[in-house]
């Protein structure tokens, strides 16, 4: 009853401190909420607070002017180093706390996503690489709905290098396992007409790049649209004032389900990174 | 011996588990649509390097995309009827 009372004045806490925010700060708010899901050279923690990054030039073609989401990569980087290295107690023979979460994620993407999609051995060779992927995303995905950090999975030059990590794999594994002529044969169905594979062929080959870019476009519009629709309806409050208020509850409940979200792009990202390339692996039309 | 149960609940492979089968079709939406957008894109950059005026890459680009989404539609869907006919 105690535990109740506090969390329902915590709450009554938060809601006034951000509608004083959202009502004291007008410009400030809005520059505040496109730094969340926009690339920038500065990061905005918090409302009234920015850190700008420094501009560095490497030679005349390439110069370093936007530093938020790299920012986020590096953050990412070092809380999953944490995680895994620090937090994460490989000694005992039952899991236990912490540890315990943890092994559920591991061993759910080592027999539902690795092993199942690229057999018993190659699975258990790849699930690392899995859970390296489905970590980091996952972390970058959970780091997007704290008000301190910035999405960096909205970026779609973030979700367009993970893609081309997993084209690059597809075609790699490919060649590994088959050789070039059976990497290419791996796009001519069986038991069809010879004049039919004339249109399969080139159909088969466009796959290759469709699939990488759908990975990377479904990950990006995912994590945009939530974050932009919370902060819509939370500009509602901008709009009407105090009539507004209500519309913290919609952005509450729009929040909840993104961190379904967060956990299920993650999820289809590993998933659909782990049949393409089980499919190059394991070929069979 | 596995103590700590880590070794159990390790699926079949292939896997043709109804979840799999349920993403693999709710991905089908997504590619149709996107490899359209994709290969209309690459072929309008086409056009504006070679094109005649004629938006000829533009429309072999969008044609390609609609068979290669339609194409991807049929192998699923003749997937899910074989695992079907499995059962």
């Amino acid at each position: 009853m105690i535990k109740q009372s506090f969390s329902f004045k915590v709450f009554w806490l938060v809601l006034v401190f951000c509608s004083t925010l959202l009502f004291s700060a007008g410009e400030t708010v809005q520059e505040y909420v496109i730094n969340h899901v926009i690339d920038s050279d500065e990061w905005h923690p918090l409302p009234f607070i920015s850190i700008e990054f420094p501009k560095i030039a490497f030679g005349e073609f390439y110069s370093f002017e936007k530093g938020l989401h790299f920012t986020m990569l590096f953050l990412a980087l070092i809380f999953l180093v944490i995680v895994f290295v620090l937090l994460y107690n490989k000694k005992r023979p039952y899991p236990k706390g912490f540890t315990n979460l943890l092994e559920v994620f591991v061993l759910f993407v080592r027999n539902e996503i690795s092993i199942s999609n690229l057999g018993e051995k190659d699975g258990r060779k790849y699930t690392p690489f899995f859970l390296t992927l489905f970590f980091f995303i996952l972390m970058l995905n959970i780091m997007g709905l704290i008000p301190l950090f910035s999405t960096a999975s909205a970026n779609i030059n973030v979700t367009a290098g993970l893609a081309t990590i997993i084209f690059f794999m597809m075609i790699t594994v490919g060649f590994l396992r088959k050789g070039p002529i059976g990497f290419f044969k791996t796009f001519i169905p069986s038991g069809v007409p010879k004049p039919v594979l004339v249109i399969l062929f080139p159909i088969e080959l466009v796959g290759l790049i469709i699939k990488p870019f759908a990975l990377l476009i479904r990950l990006f519009a995912n994590m945009l649209a939530g974050h932009l629709i919370i902060f819509s309806i939370l500009g509602v409050i901008i709009t009407f004032g105090y009539a507004g208020l209500p519309s913290f509850f919609l952005a509450l409940f729009i929040y909840i389900l993104e961190i379904l979200v967060a956990f299920i792009q993650a999820y289809i990202f590993t998933l659909l990174s782990a049949m393409f390339v089980g499919e190059m692996m394991h070929h069979q039309h | 011996m596995d103590v700590s149960g880590r070794e159990q609940g390790i699926k079949k492979f292939p896997n043709s588990s109804p979840e799999v089968s349920k993403f693999n079709l709710l991905s089908a939406s997504y590619n149709f649509i996107l490899a359209i957008l994709l290969m209309s894109f690459l072929g309008y950059k086409l056009d504006e390097r070679w094109g005649r005026g004629n938006y000829f890459f533009t429309m072999g680009g969008f044609f390609l995309g609609l068979a290669w989404g339609f194409y991807d539609i049929f192998k699923k869907v003749k997937m899910l009827e074989s695992s079907d006919r499995k059962k």
